[in-house]
């Protein structure tokens, strides 16, 4: 399925590829830079945006109608400055709908308008570089963002690494409250533990290409 | 007309093949805009200490779900990590400053689509006071489908990998859009074989405005 569907993927950028590319040298090539006439679009400003795990498709949207309305305006809004008005509420919304998710409310009013606060202000990893990474057992991802929901000192350095579980640190984090845990008791996987290949701890520590 | 309406309506098409109902997502096609700029669209951020070199951050981006080992980066986009610093650890606010804003900032030339996927890499940190500016070609002997280069305490790395993200798409699924349970079993990547183009930066750590940190990274269109 996954295949097919990479190869309709393909099929449509390419064709649609072919097709704008035609109309934008016939109408206006002249005033296209020049860098731009190979590729695909050519919507200038921000196109994306990364930080957070499932920012977007998860914590912000409700329904497929959102794709082409609510997620571009965020993707093109500065990272570090988003237009929090137009999106707290999609957040706090979407977080109180997971909270109940397991039959029980975890997140307390408080932590609810925190995070959703801190989700349309910005979309960024937090991470200190003083604290310890542990590479080979990775257990950091929103430990800070947790920490500090849960009135604690953070122990990690946060951040993201390639090996980490991050769906169910997501999951987890959204269903159980911050101050669940991704192993004991209760804790929800997806049953996916690793990539297609493990990242290495040498430089540039991504796997290589797949053949 | 007619040929810019099948344009918009064939990649309309594609987007809702990976429609929300059956999402690849963490950050992969989210949104109609990255769906048509695959190039642009940001799929994973990493941020970590190098674990060979303490002294060294590492920042990861990736972009571009369906890459193959000829897929380059788009000569039109600016690729950018952006760093500023974490002033209270009790509130984990980025400093307003902008000024205060270090960034590392990939652009790249040449490539030929479908023929040439070998790109001149420009990558200037710009670190407040001073800059650092790295160049290299994105293939060399050194790797299958990448290359890299190093100056002044920056080292890049730019090319074809294979995607770090991970999920059981039906099961994400579930948990999102239903109240039922979900299986704990052994689950199926959704991932599975699929490659992305990444952007690997390790900078030395005192260079940056402080331990705690506050980064991103975006594509912004030039």
């Amino acid at each position: 399925m996954k295949t097919i569907k990479a190869i309709a993927l393909t099929f449509a950028f390419a064709s649609a590829s072919l097709v704008f590319g035609c109309a934008q040298q016939g109408e206006s090539a002249e005033t296209q830079p020049q860098t731009a006439s190979e590729d695909l679009v050519m919507f200038p400003g921000s196109v994306d945006h990364v930080g957070i795990v499932e920012s977007t498709t998860m914590m912000l949207v409700s329904g497929a109608s959102d794709f082409a309305t609510v997620l571009d305006s965020y993707n093109q809004d500065d990272p570090f400055a988003l237009k929090t008005g137009n999106y707290q509420a999609a957040f706090a919304k979407n977080l109180r709908k997971f909270d109940v998710r397991d039959g029980k409310s975890e997140w307390t009013p408080d932590q609810v308008t925190s995070f959703s606060t801190r989700m349309a202000s910005g979309n960024y990893q937090v991470i200190d570089t003083s604290m310890p990474c542990d590479y080979t057992n990775p257990h950091t991802y929103l430990e800070i963002e947790r920490a500090q929901l849960t009135g604690k000192r953070h122990q990690t350095c946060g951040g993201r690494m390639p090996n980490e579980d991050a769906m169910d640190v997501t999951l987890n984090f959204l269903i159980r409250g911050p101050a669940a845990n991704i192993t004991g008791p209760g804790a929800l996987r997806d049953g996916v533990d690793q990539a297609t290949e493990k990242s290495s701890n040498t430089f540039p520590y991504l796997a290589d290409l797949n053949e | 007309m007619k040929l810019k309406a099948l344009a918009v309506v064939l990649p309309v098409l594609a987007l809702l093949s990976f429609s929300s109902t059956d999402s690849q997502a963490s950050d992969h096609v989210d949104g109609l805009k990255t769906a048509l700029d695959n190039a642009a669209d940001l799929t994973d951020l990493y941020t970590f200490v190098s674990p060979k070199d303490p002294t060294k951050l590492v920042m990861v981006l990736n972009v571009h779900g369906i890459a193959s080992s000829m897929s380059r980066f788009s000569n039109a986009v600016d690729y950018k990590f952006r760093i500023r610093p974490i002033d209270d650890a009790t509130k984990l606010v980025p400093a307003a400053d902008a000024r205060r804003e270090q960034s590392m900032v990939c652009s790249f030339s040449g490539g030929i689509p479908f023929i040439d996927a070998n790109q001149h890499a420009t990558c200037t940190f710009n670190f407040g006071a001073t800059k650092q500016v790295v160049r290299f070609d994105t293939r060399s002997d050194r790797y299958s489908a990448g290359g890299d280069g190093a100056a002044g305490g920056v080292r890049v790395f730019a090319g074809v990998r294979s995607d770090t993200w991970f999920l059981d798409g039906g099961k994400t699924v579930k948990y999102v859009y239903s109240n039922e349970p979900v299986s704990q079993a052994a689950g199926s990547n959704l991932l599975e074989g699929q490659n992305v183009l990444s952007i690997v930066v390790e900078v030395d750590k005192q260079k940056l405005a402080g331990p705690l940190l506050a980064i991103t990274a975006q594509t912004v269109r030039k």
